[in-house]
């Protein structure tokens, strides 16, 4: 009787820059000998937990270890810190649907203009779906 | 309790399903038997099996090899040898962050980030660097339907990918990447 083998279980392995950070996987039966000689053989286990969050684990004194909370803070401060001002500002302004329901309350062009033709259909809305007692406008709502 | 007829392999083969190649030698059929019309045990010769049958009726295989060393397995489609896809040739990890190689060579890889912060440069690892090259990532962030946002992928290469999404906190990103 001729028994069909079932799939043997592949060997993980990552490797990690010179920052020692995970710089990617390696599996045997894809990879073969292209696998670099640094790599770390790791279980399917711990394949399957750094691969769903590679930037939190890191190399340290040949040990994969968790990053600290400071050290990722520390991370993303970089990554801030290397954007320019206007991606800074971006990130900070308020919703764009937030800053024209400013402007709409706000403002009361003439009537004839575009822009008075606009906020009547803004207020429209605004009446068939009125607020209910008690709700908070949000996202320009 | 019936009766089991041991026959000699080779003759079995050629009487019940045509001919088989002969001229390999140190063939080791032993375990081969008949009954009625089912044929069970271990055909086994050096260098692989080579099986052809003879008058094939429609929707039916007329000619096979199994290539031991290199693990794949063909049939002859009447024109053409075609290479069959089995587990064996096709790896695979079925997880929520996960890749499908085929037997083309092509693998598909997939999966979810954690959260990431809103225009930064972020990465994603892939679950296996790609041998050669990442073809395409499609990127989508993971957020609700009043904070509708998109991702933008920055770069691709083999190993990983720079993606940024403009959403209003921090948002997963569920990705899909394609390459050999």
């Amino acid at each position: 009787m001729v028994v069909v083998q079932e799939r043997k279980q592949p060997q993980y392995y990552v490797a990690f820059d010179s920052a020692a950070n995970i710089a990617g996987f390696y599996v045997d039966e894809i990879h073969g000998d292209d696998i670099p000689e640094t790599a770390i053989p790791i279980t399917a286990e711990q394949w399957q937990t750094y691969a769903a969050a590679p930037h939190r684990y890191k190399l340290d004194s040949g040990v994969i270890r968790e990053k600290t909370a400071d050290e990722l803070a520390a991370e993303l401060a970089a990554a801030r810190a290397a954007l320019g001002y206007e991606a800074l500002r971006r990130s900070e302004y308020p919703p764009i649907g937030d800053q024209l329901d400013a402007l709409w309350k706000w403002l009361e062009p003439p009537e004839g203009t575009e822009a008075h033709e606009i906020r009547e259909r803004w207020l429209a809305v605004k009446a068939a779906y009125p607020k209910p007692e008690g709700s908070i406008e949000t996202d320009g709502a | 309790m019936a009766t089991i007829q041991t026959l000699n392999p080779t003759d079995v083969i050629k009487e019940t399903f045509g001919k088989i190649n002969t001229s390999l030698t140190n063939l080791n059929n032993d375990k081969l038997e008949k009954s009625g019309d089912t044929m069970t045990g271990l055909l086994t010769t050096l260098g692989g099996i080579d099986l052809e049958v003879s008058s094939v009726p429609t929707g039916k295989v007329g000619r096979m090899h199994a290539n031991g060393a290199t693990n794949q397995i063909y049939y002859h489609d009447g024109t053409d040898w075609r290479n069959m896809w089995h587990h064996g040739n096709n790896p695979a990890s079925v997880s929520a962050n996960g890749y499908q190689k085929l037997a083309s060579g092509m693998i598909l890889q997939w999966g979810t980030t954690t959260e990431i912060a809103p225009n930064i440069l972020a990465e994603i690892v892939y679950p296996i660097v790609f041998p050669n090259t990442c073809f395409a990532l499609a990127a989508t962030v993971e957020s609700d339907w009043d904070d509708v946002a998109a991702a933008v992928v920055s770069y691709v290469s083999r190993d990983l990918s720079g993606v940024t999404h403009n959403a209003s906190a921090s948002k997963k990103i569920k990705w899909i990447a394609i390459g050999w």
